[in-house]
């Protein structure tokens, strides 16, 4: 048994000077820092999403396309005795044919958001609630097709099906056989070729620096704070634990806040019944989902933090922010009075998703919707696909390939910002998930991508701590 | 325990806890008292050693589990020992807070307290000499030079906005003009459709369109008092300008966010915007409608100083224009039998007469001028005539 007497004020001595934190050198210059970023005179809806789709195939297909003939050849190889062919288009599928083809994947499920099952109920025109799943009642009803210009095939294959997965989107090249018509008995896939690695030449060698990421934070707007967020800024600002703690909390550079830092007001009553055709402009119809006592003490919560440690604000599912992915950063006048630091190096509002690039590592952080999206497409929510599902991000060179079907998105005319085009980052996170997790992925091509899962701060407490040289994950966990 | 604590901290400690049974957290401590953050928490270790009996204190505990670093608070001591059990490596346990034992807190409460001693930039210094870390020296950052020049662009893109905004405003009150039953219905076609386009946010428009239409149709036609409804609808702009301000205003605030957003768009917002509307004039209302409509407009525009003379200028206009109300309806009613049996019918009869007389001959020209669908509208003002032709025209086609 751990006498506990023996470790009262352990390592708690005064020093004798200040200590201070370690800092990277801020780089506010570089291409991808607006990747994301639409200027506010070119936020249109006259394009049509077809062309971010055609974009993307595009993109991908050449990559895939070698890829596939290396691995399946064209009437080079066979198996079982069959010959395996090249189909360029999904039409020239011919029944009992081994063959492989390149298509976009599409998931039709039963309950996805349908505009034309709104225009027929007369509610188009009010925001959907999104579906907990998209997957019915029937996991059976699961269809998954492959298409392109030409045509559309069920793919066919469970147990196959099942550990790979595939949503509406994704660019993949498919080997298999039609068995009957218009169904693709599918036995193996192919993914693009990843997007290059920037050489990662770090000057931290043995510096030991490190960033932190939170989200969920979940400001309520209740007069009660929320103990742990105090300890938290206790903690990261220094002022708690032993001296050996606060050394350690000083090798952290910066905090990234990565979504979900207000928690909306609750919807009161069911939204079926609300009036929606009221005349009343200011009526139920209209009412703020958000407090403005909570961005107070999300003020307030930021100022205690950037004593001491600067700041990068991502805008998440439930900031103020657009639907719409790309997120825009949030606005300057939602920061009150650390509006003054706001796009200094100090605090920075940011667009949801990010290129962030400390010291040339390149890290890409979204505030978790494109993998909560893609958990909706799956029969079971399980806390142990969420790195399954980020890992599939950089297989399928596209980290959110289910905007604009299921995720609300900007319609970029010949461009697919979601797609790894000339760049695969070192570092990937995803903010408000379930649960911690953390894993380096090789890349075929060599190089490694770590994949960290941060979880929800309000409902475990924990966020993580990256160190920018190993690329090694911590979690903090605070229990009250 | 080799430090104690001074005098002033014991007294500080006393009077706040025991006193004003308030709890006193570590960081209070440190932050009243100007003192190391390490340094209070011997000074409260000392202290709720030596006041068990009163005294009761929570713990954080930092060390690492089996997952990862925890920082674990234990809201008492002879929690200490179950808690610890959780930890594979303990870096230190310490004070948390203090309070009367007789009181407890909750840890909300205890949260509240702490949000009780907000930081003060002005005292960063002192802060990291009193064992925060010292980060990077932070700037205020000034809006960039950029940025000043968005505002001065800012007044032309507004005024500019504000310029090209009043046509679409003045359609409802052009529309207004027109008392009958009928013209108000167009109005609010028209708001329905620039309501639409100019505020996405909200989230329902259905039924609008229909249910205003009628009511207001219904109220109007009940009270048939001209010179009322004017005074009604001449308040309807003023909506409007509210809506495209606002609107203006949100452009602004994005404006800020970018660096340089030209003029120009928004411009070619607004002409768009007014585009729309001239179309949805075309496509639902007869030219001669638009054209009848928009003598008043013009009236109020240019004069809305002097409502008096324009409230003259409107009755008189009105009385002239009331037989077009009668008209319509009895033309609805029996649009082939126009003139004579209406007189028999009617007590307005010689009015009706006088005004209905021309029409019919205008007839055919006016339905010539709808193919064209030109703008020839603004010069004919003052035709009376064709006024009417045109409401004739408008209902045969329904």
């Amino acid at each position: 048994m751990v006498e506990y007497t023996d470790y009262l004020n352990k390592g708690v001595s005064e020093p004798g000077e200040v200590s201070t934190r370690a800092t990277v050198e801020y780089q506010s210059d570089y291409p991808k820092r607006s990747e994301f970023t639409i200027a506010s005179n070119e936020r249109k809806y006259d394009h049509q999403f077809f062309s971010m789709y055609q974009y993307r195939f595009k993109e991908l297909k050449e990559r895939i396309f070698d890829n596939a003939l290396q691995k399946w050849g064209d009437g080079t190889r066979k198996i079982d005795g069959q010959t395996i062919r090249r189909q360029d288009k999904i039409l020239d599928i011919t029944s009992g044919q081994l063959c492989w083809v390149i298509g976009t994947v599409f998931c039709d499920l039963k309950n996805k958001l349908n505009i034309l099952q709104d225009v027929d109920k007369g509610v188009d025109d009010v925001l959907p609630i999104p579906p907990d799943s998209y997957v019915g009642d029937d996991e059976e009803a699961i269809t998954v097709m492959l298409e392109d210009e030409s045509g559309r095939a069920i793919l066919h294959n469970e147990g196959f099906l099942d550990k790979n997965i595939l949503v509406t989107g994704c660019i993949v090249a498919v080997l298999g056989m039609e068995i009957q018509a218009g169904i693709f008995e599918i036995m193996d896939v192919v993914y693009p070729e990843a997007a290059p690695q920037k050489p990662l030449k770090s000057n931290l060698e043995g510096s030991n620096k490190k960033i932190a990421i939170v989200s969920g934070l979940s400001i309520d707007e209740g007069v009660e704070g929320d103990l742990r967020l105090e300890i938290l800024k206790q903690y990261l600002i220094g002022g708690l634990g032993s001296s050996e703690d606060s050394n350690d909390t000083s090798s952290i550079t910066r905090l990234i806040i990565a979504g979900d830092s207000i928690k909306p007001i609750q919807e009161v009553g069911d939204r079926e019944n609300r009036d929606f055709i009221t005349t009343n402009n200011y009526g139920s119809k209209n009412i703020s989902q958000y407090n403005p006592e909570s961005l107070i003490k999300f003020d307030e919560f930021l100022s205690e933090i950037l004593i001491s440690l600067p700041v990068s604000v991502m805008p998440g599912n439930n900031d103020l922010s657009e639907i719409c992915l790309p997120q825009q950063p949030m606005h300057r006048s939602l920061f009150r009075k650390n509006a003054q630091y706001l796009n200094g190096e100090y605090l920075e509002s940011l667009t949801n998703p990010y290129w962030f690039n400390i010291d040339n590592l390149r890290i890409l952080g979204t505030s978790g919707q494109n993998v909560d999206d893609v958990l909706k497409y799956l029969p079971k929510t399980l806390s142990k696909l969420i790195l399954t599902i980020m890992e599939s991000h950089i297989k399928w060179q596209n980290f959110i390939p289910t905007a604009p079907d299921t995720l609300y998105c900007y319609p970029f005319n010949d461009k697919d910002p979601f797609t790894f085009v000339d760049e695969t980052p070192h570092v990937y996170f995803a903010g408000n998930q379930m649960k911690y997790g953390s894993e380096a992925i090789p890349l075929k091509n060599g190089g490694t991508v770590r994949i960290i899962s941060v979880p929800k701060f309000s409902e475990t407490g924990e966020f993580v701590i990256l160190d920018l040289e190993s690329l090694e994950t911590e979690v903090v966990k605070i229990e009250i | 325990m080799t430090m104690s604590a001074s005098q002033r901290e014991v007294e500080y400690l006393a009077t706040q806890i025991i006193k004003e049974e308030k709890p006193v957290t570590l960081q209070s401590f440190s932050r009243e008292l100007d003192v190391h953050v390490h340094h209070s928490k011997e000074v409260l270790l000392e202290y709720y050693q030596k006041n068990k009996d009163k005294v009761t204190a929570s713990f954080i505990i930092t060390g690492k589990s089996s997952k990862g670093i925890v920082v674990k608070l234990s809201h008492s001591e002879s929690d200490l020992e179950q808690d610890l059990a959780n930890f594979t490596e303990i870096h230190t346990i310490h004070v948390y807070c203090l309070h009367l034992k007789k009181i407890s807190l909750t840890n909300s409460e205890l949260a509240f307290e702490e949000l009780k001693h907000p930081v003060d930039a002005s005292r960063r210094e002192e802060y990291f000499k009193n064992g925060l870390i010292k980060g990077p020296v932070v700037k205020a950052v000034k809006l960039q030079p950029g940025a000043q020049p968005i505002a001065k662009r800012d007044a032309p893109a507004r005024t500019s906005t504000k310029a090209a905004t009043p046509p679409v405003e003045a359609k409802p009150v052009k529309s207004a003009g027109l008392t009958s039953s009928y013209v108000s219905r167009k109005q609010n076609n028209d708001k329905g459709t620039g309501k639409v386009n100019t505020l996405s946010n909200y989230t329902s428009r259905k039924g609008e369109a229909k249910t205003i239409p009628t009511k207001r149709a219904s109220e109007e036609s009940s009270t048939g008092y001209q010179y009322k409804s004017r005074k009604q609808d001449a308040k309807q702009p003023k909506e409007r300008i509210i809506v495209s301000n606002s609107n203006d205003i949100e452009e602004d605030f994005e404006m800020e966010d970018e660096d340089s957003v030209p003029a120009k768009p928004i411009k070619s917002n607004s002409t768009d915007l007014e585009k729309l509307f001239d179309d949805d004039n075309f496509s639902d209302i007869d030219v001669d409608e638009k054209e009848k409509t928009e003598e008043p407009a013009t009236v109020i525009e240019e004069q809305s100083t002097k409502e008096t003379k324009e409230s003259e200028d409107v009755s008189s206009k009105a009385i002239s224009e009331e037989p077009v109300q009668t008209i319509t309806e009895t033309a609805s009613e029996e649009p082939e039998e126009e003139t004579i049996q209406e007189i028999d019918e009617d007590g307005y009869i010689t009015t009706i007469k006088k005004s209905n007389a021309p029409p019919k001959p205008s007839r055919p020209a006016a339905r010539a001028k709808p193919a064209a669908e030109t703008k020839v509208a603004p010069k004919k003002k003052t035709d009376g005539k064709k006024k009417q032709s045109s409401l004739m025209n408008f209902f045969p086609k329904k």
